[in-house]
């Protein structure tokens, strides 16, 4: 914590070096917070870059209040969500958002078994709102704390713990419908 | 022994299986837990939930490795353009002004010097 705010400073003055060391650190949780909203690696990178850049032009701006990560991926939930709006909704191709992991082990069967479960899945995640979906991907797939979702959300955190309360229970209710819910 | 739970420590159960609570609401989750069946199932059911949503993001877990490269490459390439922007800027400023005097000295030298002659003019 106390060295990312040191990078910041020394990137507000142009040092490349802190920049490096904070996209090292940064790029990775940027990527994989992009891609929970994204799902598109391609479009997740852009918004690594794009963030950077922010990063990069609006360091001298960064007020020390708040976190560091919560400033950062702030600003990598506004880049996404341009993204998504620019994007719309594109086909995906369901092959290129297997599992790697699992398409090395699985035997067909479980393959065929774990896509309709991600298929249902992702369809149970379309059907919450996009505040309860949003808060759910924030605490389930980023794990991030609640102090840091209010900071980005730029809400109260009491707000953040009913609203992840409340999206858990809509989408255990979607999926339980469904006997994804043991 | 039914046993009610306080809506608060419900609340905190998705950042407990998230690892993200501090360590005194870490300690308050855990004791209740160890006497709350109602709760120890809901956990599960959001570990459950947890692993569900991790499967229906596409599984790249790092970003490529030439990012970076890419990155500092933009931001260089930004820098150059508004460089030589400015420096654009600078010289048709510079340039407009130039011709800006050189315009004014022509015009106004004549209206000086008929502002001259008419106070000589009054003068007298």
């Amino acid at each position: 914590m106390h060295d990312e705010i040191t990078w910041i400073r020394q990137v507000a003055q142009g040092d490349e070096g802190a920049f490096e060391k904070l996209f090292r650190c940064y790029a990775p949780r940027i990527f994989r917070f992009a891609l929970s909203y994204l799902n598109d690696r391609s479009y997740a990178e852009e918004v690594v870059q794009e963030t950077m850049i922010a990063v990069w032009k609006s360091a001298k701006s960064y007020k020390e209040q708040s976190q560091v990560s919560s400033w950062i991926l702030g600003i990598a939930r506004n880049k996404a969500l341009d993204r998504a709006r620019a994007r719309q909704r594109e086909p995906e191709l369901l092959q290129e958002r297997l599992d790697r992991r699992m398409s090395m082990r699985a035997t067909p069967e479980q393959i065929v078994r774990r896509e309709t479960q991600v298929e249902r899945v992702r369809a149970a995640l379309d059907r919450l709102s996009p505040e309860h979906r949003e808060v759910i991907m924030l605490a389930f797939y980023n794990d991030l704390s609640y102090s840091e979702i209010a900071q980005i959300l730029n809400c109260p955190e009491g707000t953040v713990k009913s609203r992840v309360y409340y999206a858990k229970e809509q989408l255990k209710k979607i999926l339980g419908a469904g006997g994804e819910i043991v | 022994m039914r046993f009610r739970c306080a809506q608060e420590l419900r609340e905190l159960l998705p950042w407990y299986a998230n690892g993200t609570l501090t360590e005194e609401e870490r300690r308050r989750v855990e004791t209740h837990l160890a006497r709350c069946e109602r709760c120890r199932r809901e956990l599960r059911e959001i570990q459950h939930i947890k692993e569900l949503v991790a499967l229906s993001v596409e599984s790249v877990p790092e970003p490529s490795e030439e990012l970076l490269a890419r990155t500092v490459e933009r931001i260089h390439s930004h820098e150059r353009h508004t460089i030589a922007q400015l420096s654009w800027q600078i010289f048709a400023l510079g340039f407009s002004l130039g011709v800006l005097y050189e315009r004014g000295r022509v015009k106004l030298e004549p209206e000086i010097e008929a502002l001259g002659w008419e106070l000589k003019r009054r003068r007298r």
